[in-house]
C-alpha cells in the first residue's frame, strides 16, 4: 500500500542500488546534478490471433536506464542506456557529457524538490509471483474460457471469432540522484484485451473489450479458467453486440441533422483523455501546443465546460469520486521522478484550475510537482496522464440511472466503446464500437454502425448536461506520446450528456 | 566510437551463445539480436531536447520442441537472462503449424542500408543538433508570424543485427536511420527519412518549404465545397502509404487470408487499371528492406498489383506454410501493436517498400476545379480493418483550385470518408511525380473522398 512501511524490495537490489550509486558518483563529476531510472519489467503473456494461434510467453524481460545530466546555466541531456552496469552506465554518461558542452544555457530550466526524500520504498508485493510461480496454466485456461464464450455466441450463420491478448507483469524500478534520494516500487499490473469478430459470409463486425488494473491477473481468471462474474457478463455481453452489428445501421443525415443529444457511455469517454488531458499537459502548454492554454499557463477559454465538469489525473476513484492508491490500471505510488503521486485537479466549476506536472514543468510554472513525469523504458520523463477522469460533485445533475438521465432528450444516441483516439491542437478523434438510438426520453433497441466522434477542444465540455450512475476508470489504454506508450485510463459516470453543438461532431463510414 | 567489427562480434557473440545454450533441449531455435545508439533533437515550441540511446539490446526469440514453439524476448546484453527465458519458455510451447525455422545461408555481413556519415554523426551529437536548428529557424524564417509553433525531431541511429538459426549460418546486417520531422501548429507537417544523413540543404529545405507551401487563408469544408460532399481529391503518398500498410495490407497479407478475415485471392481485381504496386523487402537503401526478414527469409522483390489484378499474397513463413505448403514471401516481420516492444511481438506478416509506379499528370492537375490535396488524417489507427472504411478527421492539406493551392485546411474542421478498396477501384489519376517516404516509394493520386 502507499503509506505501508513494508513496501517489497525490487529484487537485485543489492546490485542495482551500487551500480546507480556508482554511476551518479562520476557523473557528479563532470554536471552539476544528475539523477536516473532504471525500470525492469518482468512479464507473462498470452496472445492468441483470429487464426486460432496461440503463443504463451511466460517470461519476457525488458529494462533500461535513463540518466538526466545537469550542466552549469540549466544546461540538460538525457541518455537512455540498455544495461545498469557500472561500465555502460560511465560510457552513456561520457556520450551525454559530450552531448551537454553542445548545449546553450538555459536559465529557465530547473527541477523542483523531490517531496519527502527520505523514504526509499513503494509498491506492492506480488502475490503468486510469476518470476516464481508458472503462470502458463492461467494464460491457458483464459484462452479456453474466451474460446468457450465465442463459441456460446456462434449461431448456424454466424461464427464468433475471438482474439486475445493478456498479461500480467511485475515492474520494477529504482531512482536515485546525486543528491542522495534513493527510491524503489515494485508493481504488479495485470491486463487482458478480448476482441469478438462476427463472420457472417462477407460482413464482419467486431467489438473489443479491456480491463486491467493494479494486481495480477487473479482478478480476472482463476486457474482453472472460471472469470470473474463481472468480465463473464461484460465479455458475454459484448461478444453479442458484435453479432448483433452484423444487422446495425448508421444513423441517417436526417438523424445527424436533428440530433439532440450525444449520451457517452464510460466505455466512450476517450475523449476526455485526448480532447481535455494532453492540452492540459504542462509540457505541452509550454511548447505552444495547446489550444485552452497559453505558454505562459494562462486560460485561454473561460470557461471551458459547463458548471458541472470537474475532472481530475489521479489514482482510480471510487464510485464517489475519491482517489484508491491502489487502483487504476494508470496509477503508481510515484512517477520516474520519484515524486509521489497525487492528485491533479485539472477542470472545476468548468474552468480550468491546474495541469499535469513533472519536475522540470513544476519549476518552470513555480508549483509543485503532481508526480506525471513518466518515461517509457528508459525514454526521457516527460508528462504523461494516469487515470484521467470526469469526476463531477454531487447535485441534481448526476442522477442513478439511464432512464433518468434522457428525460428530455428528444433525438439522441448513446455511444459505446472505442477502438483509440487521436488528438490534434484544435481537437480529437476517437472511434465509437455501436449506439443505441434514443427518441423522446427512452432508449430504443435500434443498434447503431461504429463512428467517428469527433470533438473540438475549446468547446466541447460546454454542453456536457448530467451524469448517471458511478464513476468507473473504464477506458483501459495505452496513451502514445512522441515515441513513447504508458498504460492509462480513462473515466467517468457511467453515462454522460452532451447537448448537440458545433464543437462536437458524429460520423459514420461509407 | 563503435566499430563495426566489434559491433558485430558482440551481436553475433550474443546470439550464438543463446543458440548453443539451448541446443540440446531443443529440435531448433532462432535468435535475432539487435543493438543500437540513437541521437535525436525533440523541437518543442523553441526548446530543443537531447535524447541520446546508448548500447540498447533487443533479443527476439523462437525454439520449436516436439512440434510446439516456445516464444520469449529480453532486452539487455545478458546472455543468461536471454536464454534463461527461452528455457522457461519451453514449458509453455503451443502447438504450432510452422515446423521448422529458416537456414540461414553464409553471406557477407549485409550493409545495404547503411550510411558510414550517419553512423559518424552519432559520435558528433553538436552536428546534430546544428542540423535541427537549422531546421527550426528556416521555418521560422520564413513564416509570416514569429508565433508560429513548431514541432519536430531530428534524429540518427544505428543499428546492428545477428540472426541465428539451429542449422546454417549466422546472419549479420547493418543499416542506418536519418530523419527528420516538422510540424506547423500541430497540424500541417512534412519529413524526410532514410537510411542516409540528413544534410543541412536538406534539413533548411523542409523547414522552409513547409511553411512557404501554405497559403495564409484558411477555409472550412461549407466555405470551399459549399457543404459536406464527395469530390475527387488529391491524395498525398505520405497518407497513401499509411492507408496501404494500415487497410489494404488487411486484405493482401496471407495471415489475414488464412485467418478468414480476407477472402482475397490471386486473380481478384483489387484496384483500377492504372494501380500496380511492389512490394520489395529487400530494397536497398529503404528503412523497410533488409537483408532478409524478421524469420530468416532473403528479402525480396513481389509483385502485389499488375493494372489492377492481385498478383500475389503477402507471406510469413507460417502463413504460406498453412496455406499453401511454400515458401514465404519474405514478408514475416515483427510489427508490434498498441503496448508490444518490436522484439515481443509475434512475427506477422507486414509490408516492405512498397513501390507504386509513376503516371503521366503532373500532380497538382490530377483533380480539375475546386478539390483538397489530403496529406494525413487522424487517427487511421481506429479505420474498419474489416471493410477498409475510414471516417477521420483531416490532419493537414490543402484547398487547390485547377491545380493552384490556394488555401489551407481550417484544422479540426474537415473530416474524410471513404472505403480505401473502393478508392482503389475507383483511382481516377496517378501523378508523373513520386516521393520517397524512407519506406515506400509512391506517386499522388486522385480519387472520390467524401468531406465534411
Amino acid at each position: 500500500m502507499l503509506n505501508s512501511h513494508d513496501a517489497p524490495v525490487p529484487r537485485g537490489d543489492a546490485a542495482v542500488r551500487p551500480a546507480l550509486e556508482s554511476a551518479l558518483r562520476y557523473a557528479r563529476t563532470k554536471a552539476t546534478y544528475a539523477d536516473a531510472v532504471y525500470e525492469r519489467v518482468f512479464k507473462c503473456e498470452v496472445h492468441q490471433l483470429a487464426s486460432g494461434q496461440r503463443m504463451v510467453k511466460p517470461a519476457s524481460v525488458k529494462s533500461a536506464v535513463q540518466i538526466r545530466l545537469v550542466g552549469e546555466g540549466g544546461r540538460q541531456v538525457g541518455i537512455k542506456a540498455g544495461d545498469a552496469n557500472v561500465e555502460t552506465l560511465r560510457t552513456a554518461i561520457d556520450r551525454g557529457v559530450e552531448a551537454l558542452a553542445a548545449e546553450p544555457a538555459d536559465p529557465g530550466f530547473g527541477l523542483a524538490a523531490i517531496p519527502n526524500p527520505t523514504r526509499e520504498r513503494y509498491g506492492i508485493a506480488p502475490t503468486d509471483d510469476p518470476r516464481d510461480v508458472d503462470l502458463t496454466p492461467r494464460l491457458e485456461a483464459l484462452a479456453r474460457a474466451v474460446d468457450a464464450l465465442a463459441a456460446a455466441g456462434s449461431t448456424s450463420d454466424v461464427r464468433v471469432v475471438p482474439e486475445l491478448w493478456a498479461w500480467e507483469q511485475v515492474e520494477e524500478k529504482w531512482i536515485a540522484d546525486t543528491d542522495g534520494v534513493f527510491k524503489t516500487q515494485v508493481m504488479t499490473i495485470g491486463f487482458v484485451q478480448v476482441v469478438f469478430r462476427a463472420l457472417r459470409g462477407e460482413q464482419q463486425a467486431r467489438t473489443r473489450v479491456r480491463f486491467g488494473d493494479v494486481g495480477g491477473l487473479a482478478q480476472y481468471v482463476d486457474v482453472e479458467g472460471r472469470l470473474a462474474p463481472a468480465v463473464a457478463q461484460e465479455l458475454a455481453d459484448e461478444r453479442d453486440v458484435a453479432v448483433r452489428l452484423l444487422d446495425a445501421r448508421p444513423m441517417t443525415a436526417e438523424e445527424l441533422t436533428a440530433v439532440t443529444h450525444y449520451v457517452l457511455h464510460k466505455s466512450a469517454l476517450v475523449f476526455i483523455h485526448e480532447g481535455l488531458g494532453h492540452p492540459i499537459e504542462a509540457d505541452i502548454v509550454r511548447s505552444g501546443n495547446s489550444a485552452i492554454v497559453s505558454p505562459a499557463g494562462v486560460a485561454l477559454v473561460s470557461p471551458l465546460g459547463s458548471a458541472v465538469v470537474r475532472i481530475i489525473d489521479s489514482a482510480a476513484p471510487d464510485g464517489d469520486g475519491t482517489p484508491v492508491a491502489d487502483k487504476g490500471f494508470g496509477t503508481e505510488f510515484i512517477d520516474d521522478e520519484g515524486v509521489e503521486v497525487r492528485a491533479a485537479e485539472l477542470v472545476s466549476g468548468g474552468h480550468i484550475v491546474g495541469m499535469m506536472h513533472s519536475r522540470e514543468t513544476a519549476h518552470r510554472f513555480g508549483v509543485a510537482p503532481t508526480g506525471n513525469g513518466f518515461s517509457e523504458l528508459g525514454d526521457r520523463r516527460i508528462v504523461r496522464m494516469r487515470n484521467t477522469v470526469l469526476c463531477p460533485e454531487r447535485g441534481e445533475h448526476w442522477v442513478d440511472s439511464l432512464e433518468e438521465l434522457l428525460r428530455g432528450v428528444t433525438l439522441g444516441v448513446v455511444l459505446h466503446g472505442s477502438l483509440g483516439g487521436a488528438v490534434s491542437k484544435e481537437g480529437m478523434s476517437s472511434s465509437t464500437q455501436y449506439g443505441y438510438l434514443v427518441r423522446d426520453g427512452s432508449l430504443t433497441g435500434e443498434m447503431i454502425l461504429p463512428g467517428n466522434f469527433t470533438a473540438l477542444t475549446a468547446g466541447c465540455l460546454k454542453t456536457v448536461e448530467g451524469y448517471a450512475g458511478p464513476i468507473d476508470c473504464h477506458g483501459v489504454g495505452f496513451c502514445g506520446k512522441g515515441t513513447q506508450l504508458r498504460r492509462v485510463t480513462e473515466g467517468g459516470p457511467t453515462f454522460v450528456r452532451l447537448g448537440a453543438s458545433p464543437w462536437v461532431n458524429l460520423t459514420f463510414e461509407a | 566510437m563503435t566499430s563495426m567489427n566489434v559491433a558485430f562480434a558482440s551481436v553475433r557473440a550474443l546470439a550464438e551463445a543463446v543458440r548453443a545454450r539451448v541446443a540440446a533441449v531443443t529440435d531448433d531455435v532462432e535468435v535475432r539480436v539487435e543493438r543500437a545508439d540513437q541521437v535525436s533533437y525533440a523541437i518543442e515550441g523553441r526548446a530543443l531536447i537531447p535524447e541520446l540511446q546508448c548500447d540498447t539490446w533487443r533479443v527476439a526469440m523462437r525454439a520449436r520442441k516436439g512440434g510446439r514453439l516456445a516464444i520469449a524476448a529480453t532486452t539487455g546484453s545478458s546472455i543468461d537472462d536471454a536464454a534463461g527465458a527461452l528455457l522457461r519458455s519451453l514449458s509453455a510451447a503451443q502447438p504450432d503449424a510452422l515446423e521448422d525455422f529458416a537456414v540461414l545461408h553464409e553471406t557477407p555481413p549485409d550493409g545495404r542500408g547503411w550510411d558510414d556519415a550517419v553512423a559518424a554523426m552519432i559520435d558528433r551529437p553538436a552536428q546534430v543538433r546544428a542540423l535541427a536548428v537549422c531546421m527550426a529557424e528556416a521555418a521560422r524564417a520564413a513564416a509570416a508570424s514569429p508565433e508560429v509553433v513548431l514541432d519536430g525531431v531530428l534524429k540518427v541511429g544505428r543499428t546492428w543485427r545477428a540472426m541465428a538459426t539451429a542449422r546454417g549460418a549466422t546472419v549479420l546486417s547493418a543499416s542506418t536511420v536519418g530523419s527528420a520531422f516538422l510540424m506547423v501548429d500541430g497540424n500541417e507537417w512534412d519529413s524526410l527519412s532514410g537510411t542516409a544523413a540528413p544534410t543541412e540543404q536538406d534539413v533548411r529545405s523542409l523547414g522552409r518549404e513547409l511553411i512557404v507551401g501554405l497559403p495564409p487563408r484558411e477555409v472550412t469544408v461549407a466555405e470551399w465545397l459549399g457543404g459536406p460532399r464527395e469530390v475527387t481529391v488529391i491524395i498525398d503518398p505520405r497518407l497513401l502509404e499509411s492507408l496501404l500498410r494500415s487497410l489494404f495490407l488487411e486484405r493482401v497479407g496471407l495471415d489475414r487470408v488464412v485467418s478468414g478475415l480476407s477472402r482475397a485471392s490471386v486473380g481478384d481485381v483489387v484496384g483500377s487499371p492504372i494501380f500496380s504496386l511492389f512490394d520489395d523487402s529487400g530494397a536497398t537503401a529503404s528503412l523497410a528492406g533488409a537483408v532478409i526478414d524478421d524469420e530468416g527469409v532473403i528479402g525480396q522483390r513481389k509483385t502485389v498489383v499488375e493494372r489492377g489484378v492481385l498478383r500475389t499474397l503477402l507471406a510469413d513463413r507460417r502463413s504460406a506454410k498453412v496455406a499453401w505448403g511454400g515458401a514465404s514471401t519474405g514478408n514475416g516481420f515483427r510489427l508490434p501493436l498498441m503496448a508490444e516492444d518490436a522484439s515481443e511481438a509475434p512475427v506477422r506478416v507486414g509490408m516492405g517498400h512498397l513501390d507504386m509506379p509513376e503516371g503521366n499528370t503532373p500532380r497538382m492537375k490530377l483533380a480539375p476545379g475546386r478539390t483538397v490535396v489530403l496529406t494525413d488524417l487522424l487517427g487511421i489507427h481506429s479505420a474498419n480493418k474489416a471493410t477498409g472504411a475510414f471516417n477521420n478527421p483531416v490532419q493537414g492539406g490543402v484547398a487547390v483550385e485547377d491545380g493552384v493551392p490556394v488555401a489551407r485546411l481550417k484544422a479540426g474542421a474537415w473530416s474524410a470518408t471513404g472505403n480505401f478498396h473502393a478508392i482503389l477501384r475507383a483511382l481516377s489519376g496517378v501523378s508523373a511525380e513520386r516521393m520517397n517516404t524512407g519506406t515506400a516509394t509512391l506517386p499522388w493520386v486522385a480519387a472520390p473522398v467524401r468531406l465534411s
